[in-house]
């Protein structure tokens, strides 16, 4: 008969006990106690198993192969572990290189404290205000003010009430410079130690003329009623503007969403990110980087350029614009319009004028100029369909070719098909208008006549499934 | 024999309290475990040396 130990249903029994003690009496400091001993529970178990060993051997009973089996040790470094990241993150020296674990220890056993805070300055009409290497969130409200005033609290994540304490004295929130030029520094890097994490929530008030700085390290930005420019740069931020006269110039490395509302200045996006949402912009609008998530363009009134490192678009004006993965449509968009990419996008564009350029690597495009006169259009996709809607009354010069695939003329006359080879065609016609040109390599290539429906706004894009 | 396998079976415990005790060192601040460690490496050693001689003696103790 093999005998089992006593021990790991003990050790169980006793961890059972110690969180159901920990639940019944949540004052009680169990976690720094486990922080502290836990290697004493170590000893306790193999003092335990060799005693019983000792009595077995004693009094002449089997012993057993070995004396901790090989789940033991598992548990016993599971154990270890986890008593080390505790005992990391309660403030102790640690010989781990632990920032992770403290970090995850912090998340899951931290507490979080909240201090307020608050602080005014008086400054000029329009000062510059920068905000420093900040981490949180900020609400920054333009007034008929001449101070700048931050109020709202600087909350401390941290295992206990005396070291977060600790943390809110040596983070100071500070607030000066010149009238012209005033600084705020929520200072939260000075914190010595790893083991607590400060980040802020401030409102802050500064008059209307105001120009504003911000450098986060992670964090929300909300911006508004303010008349000078605005210069983000984060690393992760999700920024929110509206109502801002001035240029807006943000630079992030991640973040879920850059909506600006508003704007008389320029903006310009750069780095990465998700989401984009701009409208009413007065000024040019400039992206520069990578945003995966979905993007709306609204009314932006003066040139819009959007580069990625695949993708070129620009327009004049546009009107009504939205952008998910693979997936461009816009609708009242004044040209000359532009889109060359080496992917593939499914388009479609409604309402556009002056000139048409798309030269992209594959996808579906459904091109409804509406208005008239009608834009001069050069446009080619290696591989996809094309499918053109010209406007009964319409002047144009025509080309549209499929290298390898059907041509429809749906339009009627002037147009004349002409088949190339055995499997193209090109479309032909001209009543005396700007040159059409349409190419796919390798699709159906459409044109029909348009009708009232055609140039509705486009519907939204369905959602894309990743 | 059973010399051996007392050894045998108390070899887990007593590495066990050990690496307990070098734990308890290292959080009150005294050795670092980056240290200490080795001791465990050592009395493992020791253990297998002891197996080793306590198995052998009954067996073939005069050989060499």
């Amino acid at each position: 008969m093999r005998r089992t130990s006593l021990v790991a249903p003990l050790l169980l029994i006793g961890i059972g006990l110690l969180f159901l003690a920990r639940n019944v009496f949540p004052e009680l400091q169990l976690l720094d106690y486990l922080a502290k001993y836990w290697p004493l529970l170590l000893v306790l178990w193999g003092g335990l198993r060799l005693v019983e060993i000792l009595f077995w051997a004693a009094t002449s009973r089997p012993l057993p192969a070995r004396g901790i089996a090989s789940g033991e040790w598992v548990l016993v470094i599971f154990l270890c572990f986890l008593g080390l990241s505790l005992h990391t993150v309660r403030g102790f020296s640690a010989w781990l290189p632990g920032n992770r674990l403290e970090l995850g220890g912090l998340e899951i056993f931290g507490e979080s404290y909240d201090y307020p805070l608050s602080a005014e300055r008086p400054s000029s009409k329009t000062p510059r205000v920068i905000l420093e290497s900040f981490r949180g969130n900020a609400r920054i409200t333009g007034a008929d003010v001449q101070t700048v005033k931050v109020t709202g609290h600087s909350t401390i994540r941290s295992l206990d009430q005396a070291s977060a304490d600790r943390a809110n004295q040596e983070s100071p929130l500070q607030i000066d410079g010149e009238p012209g030029e005033i600084h705020v520094r929520p200072s939260q890097n000075q914190i010595s130690g790893s083991n607590r994490r400060v980040s802020a929530d401030l409102d802050i008030v500064v008059p209307r003329g105001a120009t504003i700085e911000a450098h986060g390290r992670a964090g929300d930005f909300d911006i508004s009623g303010v008349n000078g420019s605005v210069n983000i740069s984060s690393d992760n931020a999700s920024v929110r503007l509206e109502d801002i006269g001035g240029d807006v110039l943000i630079e992030v490395r991640g973040g879920d969403i850059l909506r600006a509302v508003k704007i008389k200045g320029s903006v310009e996006l750069k780095g990465r990110g998700s989401d984009i949402d701009l409208q009413d912009i007065a000024g040019q609008v400039t992206i520069n980087g990578t945003f995966t998530g979905n993007s709306q363009l609204h009314n932006l009134a003066k040139p819009f350029r959007w580069s990625t490192p695949y993708s070129q678009f620009s327009a004049e004006r546009v009107g009504e614009m939205r952008v998910t993965l693979g997936n461009l449509n816009a609708s009242d968009l004044t040209g000359p319009v532009r889109l060359t990419s080496s992917r593939s996008w499914d388009v479609a564009l409604t309402n556009f004028t002056n000139s048409l350029d798309i030269d992209i690597k594959g996808g579906d495009l459904d091109l409804r100029p509406g208005l008239l006169p009608l834009a001069k259009m050069d446009v080619r996709s290696r591989n996809g369909q094309i499918e053109l809607a010209l406007p009964q009354a319409a002047k144009f010069d025509l080309t549209a070719t499929s290298s390898r695939g059907a041509v429809d003329n749906e339009f009627g006359a002037p147009l004349k098909l002409e088949p190339i080879g055995r499997r193209g065609a090109t479309l032909r016609g001209s009543n005396g208008g700007p040159s059409v040109n349409i190419s796919s390599d390798n699709g159906r290539v459409t044109v029909r006549s348009a009708s009232i429906s055609d140039s509705a706004p486009v519907k939204p894009p369905q959602p894309v499934e990743q | 024999m059973t010399g051996s396998s007392l050894l045998q079976a108390i070899r887990g415990p007593v590495l066990l309290v050990t690496l307990g005790l070098l734990m308890a060192a290292d959080q009150l601040d005294r050795v670092s475990f980056s240290r200490t460690w080795p001791v465990l490496l050592i009395l493992f050693g020791l253990f297998k040396l002891a197996e080793h001689l306590s198995s052998d003696k009954p067996t073939g103790g005069t050989t060499t």
